[in-house]
Formats: structure tokens, C-alpha cells, sequence
């Protein structure tokens, strides 16, 4: 008899709930076991098997990888469109395969992210379901996806302790960076605790149903005339949006050496200073003490604080 | 008399000043912190209080600084404040229409853009100390100079030799490759501060618009060679206030001033106490943190380090 398939899969936020109940139908005799959750040992162990200069997701997925295999898991997933992170999932089956762990590596990434060749490359793995009833998981799946986003959203927006008007920021920037906490040093709930009220576009529902193609440049307002890839046109486009809006700030995060949010930077720079809005660019790696966000983060709610009482006041 | 106490413990130095309530500076001190700001602090104590009248009583306390938390749970401060904001209120304090502040201290540099005493951007190092104190302090021992000496040997340069600003690595082994071929000490000196004005503009002073009037501060102001380069990059006139050092000093001190009025008087013998730091890595999980007990007379005060409350109720 064969041993029990114990699927894994890297964490992004609390996304690992949705997709470990998604998993679960999908292979009905299978274990579903996500990753141990994200440590400084899981960021530590990730660098150490990952090239140095690649960007920080890379070396969390490669730590949550290594922990799952450890936990016992034998089949790993891995996705990725966009930008180079799409390739990703190659390279990281190839330094498992050196450390000798034994496991299948299934990617869902690039073009086998389609529906026909997921549909194909899940079956292929033992599950039961055809084609009607995976669609069917796939679009409970999804809404559990956007009602949890919507909440997140929610929460976001109704920090517990307000300033009263509470201050509006945005927050813009590469995907992972974005939404894993652990990755940002907690900036969304280090916001929260001072009573900023948080605004971000970015979750796994405007991934899964981007704006057009058309709609993101003409919301970049010229910013940008051509895509700079992954989501560097969406944070200008998102940051402009927020701009106008009368936001009192943005915050502009990456990890370390991400092109496409850095590609982003320059017309960033044109939208703050065409509309005098602040922006804090922050960029992460793996090894971050907090001491230096602090100082910034608290920096920058001083002056965006300081300047709306000034606006007030004339 | 209600007076306001600012302390400002950087990496390098430990700055103090205390005001009377019209902000008037009545005693001030300045020493080296020799990575003991818990020493350094009860020195610097010390060397105010015998600068203040009998009869004065203090009613705020504020620090500043990388050990602000540190030295604010020792002095219990009213007002905890990062650099930026302090010294801008500092600054402001004395030069109300100042649009540019350039700061480089010891371990870090940065720039405040201002407008209408309001701070509109600001910018802070990220990676490298590259032209920072700590740099210069290592050249000139390099050179086998005292970094105080550096400024006026500047001044004296025939032709200044052309020095790689990028990046400290490259900045060193070109002084050592132009030391051999035989330049002089002081063109070398001359390089070295072009080399430092201009890293610090096409790094930290990067996109951002300066406009004077511009004041120049941290300890690197003290070195006339960085602040004549500044003069001829920017092509304006660059102001360096002697008491520059003392500004995030007295930017904490007014905002202590500020915040709510303490019940009891601040008392010098809060020095004299007992007081240790007790480090010790966190087994809870795999986050390892590195946490730091704050102990006064035997009775733990405060503790930090830690990304989970869990820690506080052991």
C-alpha cells in the first residue's frame, strides 16, 4: 500500500485556511498539513538554501518547504505567475532535490497555472473529481477567498483605537511583501496600533480578478505608459487613486531588489510630488530588526500628522 | 521655574540639554556614549545638574536617539521620540524658516524637507552607513589623523584627489590605491569629504528638491571639508548653528514640554539607582526573540525585543 499523500504548501497571510479546505476536497484520502507557520528559524533556514541575492519570498517559501518536509509532508505545491517568482517553483524542487528529500513537486505556475493543465496535473495526482465537481471546489474556494478578503478589508479600514478622523494610508507594493505579515515586520498592525485607518487594493482576490489591461494604465494617469511587470503598474496606478483621494500618506513596500516595484519607484516619486502626497518606500529581506522601521514608520506619522493639523489650521 | 530636559543618546555621542519654559537652552553637555548609554547618560546627569540654579525644578523629560526607549524607561520620560521628528522641532525652534536640514551622524544620515515649519519629506539611509561618522573616523585613523583634524586639512588641499562616493568599499580602496601613488594628505582628506557630501546627495538627498535656506548637522557638521563641499554641490549657502549637535535634544525637550504635565518633579538621584539589562533569548518558539529586561533597583520596569505579548506576563 502506498504511504498517504501529506500535501504542503507555502504561507501567504491566512490564505493557508481557504486552500487547505480547498486541498482537502480535492483529495479526500490525502492529509492536508500547511507549512509550520513562518519564524525567524523558517526565514534563517530558507536564506541558507536560497541564492543570496534572490528576493525574500523565494527564501520563506524555501524555509516553509524545508519545515514541511521535516513535519512529515511528501507532496509540495508551488505557484507563481507575473514576474520571475513564476520560475521559482524550478529552482526550488532542484535545491530540495540536493538536499535528498524525497517528495513530489507539483507547480502550478506560469502556464500550468491554466485551468485545462491544473485540471490535468491534479488529476494526474490522484483526485477523484472530474472536471464539473473541481470547478465546483475551485469557486467555493474562491468566494471563501473574497469573503475573507472582504473582512481583512473590514478590519483594515476600523483599527480598534482611532485618532479622530482617524489618518488614511495606503499601502502599495509587491505582492508577498504585501501580504505576509512576518515578511513586513507586522507594519499593518504596527499601523492599527497608532489608529491608522488602512487602505490596500492588494489581496488574493484583485489577483485573482485583475482590472484590464487597458484600465491599469489609463488609472496609472501616465505615470507609466507600458507595463513594468508583476504589480509595478498597480501600485502606481493604486497610489495615484489614493492621491486623489486625499489620502494622508502611502506606504510603498517591496522586498529587497523586487524589478518591477522598483521600476515602479520613479513614477511614484512623479505622483508625490505632483500631488503632495508623502510616500515612505520601505524594502525587506529576510533579516530585519524592527528598530529601523520604527524609527521611520514613527517619522512619518509625525510629518502626515503634523501636516494635516498645518491644513487645518490655515 | 519649569524646565524641560532632552536627552539625545546616538550611537557615537550623548547629547543633553535642559530649557526653561521659554525654550531658553540653560544648560547643555555633550559626550561620547562608548556603547554604555546607560553610563553615559548618568555622566552627562551629572554635568547638567551642576550647570543648573538651585532653585530650578524639572517638569518634562525627553529622549531621543537609538537607545530612546532605553534611556526613556530609565529616566521615565514623558515624550519618546524618533530622530526625524525631534530634530526638526528642534531645529525649527531656533531657525523657523529653515526648508533643508542635511544630517550625518555616527552610524546614519539623513535629510528633512520642510515647509512652512512643517515637515514635508524626509529621507533616511537604508542599507550602508556609506559617508557616515563611523567611515570617517575609520579613514582618519587610517590616515593616522584625529577625525577633528580632518576638516581644517581639508581646507588646505592643493587639488583634491577624486575619490569614488558610491560606496565605502570602493571610496577606501581608491584613497589606498591614490595614498600610494603618492597624493598628499590633505588633497586625500579634501577627496574623502567631496567623496562624502556627494554620496550623501545621490543617496539619501536622491529626488529630493533643496531649497535653502539649508542647515547642516550631526557630527559630521563639525568637519568644515564636508560642509565647503556641500556649499559648491548645492551651490547655496550652507548654515552650520554650534550648537547643531544639541538640536534632537532640544526638539525632545519641547515636545516633553508639550505632552501632559507630570505629577512629581524629575529627580537627579533617579541616576544614582540600580539598573541593569538583562538579554535572554525567547525559547517560546521558533522566533527566537532576543529580549531585553529593563530592571531598576531588582524590579523588572519594562522589556522589548519581542513580537508576541506572551513574554510580558513571564
Amino acid at each position: 500500500m502506498n504511504p498517504t499523500r501529506i500535501i504542503s504548501y507555502p504561507h501567504m497571510g491566512d490564505y493557508h485556511i481557504p486552500i487547505r479546505t480547498f486541498f482537502e476536497r480535492l483529495y479526500p484520502d490525502a492529509e492536508v498539513r500547511p507549512a509550520p507557520p513562518i519564524t525567524k528559524h523558517t526565514a534563517a533556514l530558507g536564506a541558507r538554501h536560497s541564492p543570496d541575492f534572490i528576493c525574500e519570498p523565494f527564501k520563506y517559501n524555501m524555509g516553509n518547504f524545508i519545515e514541511a518536509l521535516d513535519d512529515g509532508a511528501n507532496t509540495l505545491f508551488q505557484t507563481g505567475t507575473g514576474c520571475r517568482y513564476g520560475y521559482y517553483g524550478e529552482l526550488q524542487e532542484q535545491i530540495l532535490r540536493d538536499l535528498d528529500y524525497e517528495f513530489d513537486f507539483v507547480r502550478l505556475n506560469r502556464e500550468n497555472a491554466r485551468p485545462r493543465r491544473a485540471y490535468r496535473k491534479l488529476r494526474a495526482l490522484g483526485s477523484p473529481l472530474n472536471a464539473a465537481q473541481m470547478a465546483g471546489a475551485a469557486l467555493d474556494a474562491i468566494e471563501d477567498i473574497r469573503r475573507m478578503d472582504r473582512q481583512a478589508h473590514h478590519r483594515r479600514q476600523h483599527p480598534e483605537s482611532q485618532a479622530d478622523p482617524p489618518l488614511n494610508v495606503g499601502i502599495v507594493g509587491d505582492l508577498y511583501t504585501v501580504m505576509e505579515p512576518f515578511a513586513n515586520c507586522d507594519l499593518e498592525r504596527r499601523l492599527a496600533a497608532r489608529g491608522v485607518a488602512v487602505s490596500r487594493e492588494m489581496s488574493v482576490t484583485f489577483l485573482l480578478f485583475p482590472p484590464s489591461n487597458r484600465r491599469r494604465l489609463r488609472d496609472a494617469g501616465g505615470y507609466l505608459r507600458r507595463h513594468v511587470g508583476a504589480n509595478g503598474l498597480d501600485s502606481v496606478a493604486q497610489s495615484l487613486r489614493y492621491a486623489k483621494a486625499g489620502y494622508d500618506g502611502i506606504i510603498h513596500i517591496k522586498s529587497f531588489g523586487c524589478t518591477p516595484e522598483l521600476n515602479a519607484v520613479p513614477a511614484l516619486m512623479c505622483v508625490s510630488h505632483d500631488h503632495g502626497i508623502p510616500i515612505l518606500h520601505l524594502s525587506f529581506d529576510t533579516h530585519q530588526s524592527s528598530a529601523g522601521l520604527e524609527t521611520r514608520l514613527e517619522a512619518f506619522l509625525d510629518m502626515i500628522t503634523m501636516r494635516r493639523q498645518a491644513q487645518h489650521e490655515s | 521655574m519649569n524646565h524641560s530636559l532632552g536627552v539625545d543618546i546616538g550611537s557615537i555621542s550623548t547629547k543633553g540639554v535642559i530649557l526653561d519654559d521659554s525654550g531658553r537652552l540653560i544648560a547643555e553637555a555633550y559626550l561620547l556614549t562608548e556603547g554604555n548609554p546607560l553610563g553615559a547618560v548618568r555622566r552627562l546627569l551629572g554635568e547638567l545638574q551642576a550647570q543648573l540654579p538651585a532653585d530650578s525644578q524639572i517638569y518634562a523629560v525627553g529622549t531621543t536617539g537609538s537607545a530612546r526607549r532605553l534611556i526613556g524607561a530609565m529616566l521615565e520620560a514623558d515624550a519618546v521620540k524618533n530622530e526625524i521628528t525631534a530634530h526638526a522641532v528642534g531645529t525649527l525652534s531656533r531657525h523657523p524658516n529653515v526648508r533643508t536640514i542635511l544630517e550625518i551622524g555616527g552610524q546614519d544620515s539623513k535629510i528633512i524637507i520642510l515647509n512652512d515649519g512643517i515637515v514635508t519629506d524626509y529621507a533616511m539611509n537604508t542599507l550602508c552607513a556609506a559617508g557616515t561618522g563611523a567611515f570617517l573616523s575609520a579613514q582618519a585613523g587610517r590616515l593616522g589623523l584625529a577625525v577633528e583634524d580632518m576638516g581644517g586639512l581639508a581646507q588646505t588641499a592643493a587639488a583634491p584627489a577624486r575619490i569614488a562616493a558610491r560606496c565605502t568599499v570602493f571610496a577606501e580602496s581608491d584613497l589606498i590605491h591614490k595614498a600610494q601613488t603618492g597624493h598628499s594628505k590633505a588633497d586625500l582628506v579634501a577627496g574623502l569629504c567631496n567623496a562624502v557630501a556627494s554620496n550623501y546627495l545621490s543617496n539619501v538627498g536622491k529626488g529630493k528638491k533643496i531649497t535653502p535656506p539649508v542647515i547642516f548637522q550631526g557630527g559630521v557638521s563639525r568637519n568644515q571639508g564636508v560642509t565647503e563641499a556641500f556649499r559648491r554641490e548645492l551651490n547655496c549657502e550652507v548654515l552650520v548653528d554650534p550648537d547643531g549637535p544639541l538640536m534632537g535634544a532640544v526638539g525632545t525637550a519641547l515636545l516633553a514640554a508639550k505632552a501632559p504635565k507630570r505629577a512629581e518633579p524629575f529627580r537627579f538621584e533617579i541616576a544614582a539607582r540600580t539598573y541593569e539589562t538583562k538579554a535572554e533569548t525567547c525559547a517560546g518558539c521558533g522566533n527566537y526573540c532576543e529580549i531585553v529586561r529593563f530592571v531598576r533597583d531588582g524590579v523588572g520596569v519594562d522589556a522589548w525585543g519581542h513580537r508576541c505579548e506572551g513574554i510580558m506576563e513571564s
